[in-house]
């Protein structure tokens, strides 16, 4: 047997020494990986310490120990050495694998904070986090891949791309900027009911685009976020308070106060019909065919679609109880000819004519 | 007769302010309650518990009592006093919520802004000089730590997880006391207004209520 040959270089310089150290790098490591999940995942069942203690983190650290076996092994096996471009094969090996573990603990640390924290305002710092950490990852990467001191350059070329790129990206970085100053601004949070142009509902979630609206009849509007900034937005919950505001018409012939009073008795009635602010009732105007009385009753802001149905509805009630009438729209014509109508007669094929004054 | 407590389960009516639970024996050990559109069976009991709860309504966490008539409290004085007061009801077999009611009137009010206010319950007493006739009771204690002379017109009381006191035939709330410091504060003793009352529960403390809108 020729000993001589093992340490002889076999293909592109990769010996048979090196495949046996990358071999033993990655098993090595993934035993120390494996060794560490499962301590981990036995700690996870003796401590209160679960939010950083639990499968997802022994899943993360037993990724990293592979990972780091890999890259140790292609280093042994020499095949980080080789340029690409401006940089090797190792720093770019090292920055995907630094990339991405940050990815996974940015992603960890994000469910985390949804977690323990599940406010509407949690959900959008647990994103801005997210994306926060992700893009310094993003840089940071490209600086061990050593091409970050060519992106100036590498920027430059693609000048003409980017100026391309940038026209046509102009809306996406309009909703995301939009996104970040809603965040300041606060015109709404999840879980209010709003109504934005012609969609109300309530919003679902609110993205860094967008914003997610479930309007009343259980469908999902999406709404981009530079549209949303740029709208009126009526927040329809955000004070505890709302008012129903309600018309009643009722005949000429009918007594105002007494209609006035047995409103407000109704209103009184009603148990989210707020005693303060007191509920006004009131003669608004004299219409075309009714006197218009005027109901304003405050209601909690939660139950302002309940109650309003029924204020209407109890206050048509009380109406028709107290015998109070409720017109219909009535018109009188005045004509300023006399009037001439022709009655036909179908039997005698005569015509009649009769005159009327009006 | 006998309101609040423990009720043995029988073949029998029971009025709660004007609510009114009627509880039927089907058979051995199996009854069925019943209030207005609420039923429960309850299967092997032999008690019920009707306790009183503080005046939560659709969840709101403050009682404000509007005083009938304006207080005007002297300046270094206590003064000791009453209100009536509305109670919500809970009912339970051995330790299961099977019903809750609210007796008497029900009205709400906003205490302070449109935009910064909250949704009180809302109630309407004079200040009784003794324990007054209804189902539900505030004992106040009305302090006036300061050198001038303090209009009270509403107290503000929070109800929320409160710990509620009762005898056979009444509600008790805790013991309240209002200081007429400026804003006036009002403490939720979670203590009994009379020591020969039961707890519903072990109470709690609770923190003080500032009145931003006072009197």
């Amino acid at each position: 047997m020729n000993t001589t040959a093992i340490s002889l270089p076999m293909v592109s310089g990769i010996t048979l020494e090196g495949i046996l150290k990358a071999v033993l790098a990655v098993v090595i490591l993934t035993l120390i990986g494996e060794i560490a999940k499962k301590g981990i995942i036995r700690a996870s069942k003796e401590t209160d310490l679960t939010w950083i203690l639990n499968e997802d983190t022994a899943e993360l650290i037993f990724k990293l120990f592979v990972l780091g076996g890999v890259i140790g092994a292609l280093y042994s096996l020499g095949l980080m050495k080789y340029n690409v471009g401006p940089t090797t094969i190792g720093n770019l090996a090292f920055a995907v694998g630094f990339f991405y573990i940050s990815y996974l603990i940015a992603k960890k640390s994000k469910d985390y904070l949804l977690q323990t924290k599940r406010g509407p305002e949690d959900k959008i710092k647990a994103k801005l986090f997210y994306y926060t950490f992700i893009t310094l990852a993003f840089f940071l990467a490209l600086s061990f891949a050593g091409i970050i001191g060519e992106l100036g350059a590498l920027l430059a070329a693609a000048g003409i791309t980017g100026i391309v790129l940038g026209f046509s990206s102009r809306t996406v970085v309009s909703n995301f900027v939009s996104g970040i100053f809603m965040y300041f601004d606060k015109p709404l949070k999840i879980g209010d009911a709003v109504q934005v142009g012609n969609v109300q509902g309530v919003v679902e979630d609110i993205r860094i685009f967008s914003t997610r609206i479930r309007t009343w009849d259980g469908t999902l509007v999406r709404i981009p976020n530079e549209a949303l900034f740029n709208s009126n937005i009526v927040n329809l919950k955000r004070y505890p308070v709302r008012r129903v505001d309600v018309q009643v018409g009722i005949a000429y012939a009918e007594d105002a106060q007494r209609a006035i009073e047995a409103i407000e008795k109704t209103l009184d009635e009603i148990p989210l019909v707020l005693a303060e602010p007191e509920p006004k009732v009131y003669v608004e105007n004299l219409g075309d065919s009714a006197v218009i009385l005027r109901v304003w009753a405050w209601v909690p802001s939660e139950k302002w679609f309940d109650v309003r149905t029924e204020i209407v509805r109890k206050i048509k009630e009380t109406l028709d109880r107290e015998g109070i009438e409720i017109p219909f729209p009535q018109r009188v014509n005045w004509f300023a000819n006399e009037l001439t109508i022709r009655i036909d007669d179908d039997s005698s094929n005569k015509h009649n004519n009769v005159n009327y004054k009006t | 007769m006998k309101t609040f407590g423990e009720h043995e389960l029988k073949t029998k009516f029971i009025h709660v302010g004007n609510k009114k639970i009627h509880i039927i024996e089907n058979s051995e050990g199996v009854f069925t309650y019943k209030r207005d559109d609420v039923v429960v069976r309850i299967l092997k009991g032999r008690k019920l518990s009707i306790l009183p709860a503080p005046a939560e309504g659709y969840g709101v966490g403050f009682l404000m009592v509007k005083l009938v008539e304006r207080l005007a409290v002297p300046p270094g004085e206590t003064v000791h006093g009453y209100l009536s007061a509305p109670v919500d009801v809970v009912v339970k077999a051995g330790n299961a919520l099977i019903d809750r009611f609210i007796v008497g009137r029900e009205k709400y009010a906003l205490y302070g802004e449109h935009s910064i206010g909250v949704i009180a319950r809302y109630h309407v007493s004079p200040f009784y000089e003794s324990e007054p006739d209804s189902l539900g009771v505030v004992k106040l204690i009305i302090r006036n730590p300061t050198k001038d002379w303090k209009l009270v017109e509403r107290v503000v009381i929070p109800t929320k997880n409160s710990v509620m006191f009762y005898s056979e035939e009444r509600a008790y709330y805790p013991l309240i006391i209002l200081t007429t410091k400026e804003p006036y504060e009002v403490n939720n003793t979670g203590n009994p207004p009379d020591g020969r009352l039961k707890a519903t529960h072990k109470a709690e403390p609770m923190p003080n209520f500032r009145m931003r809108w006072w009197p």
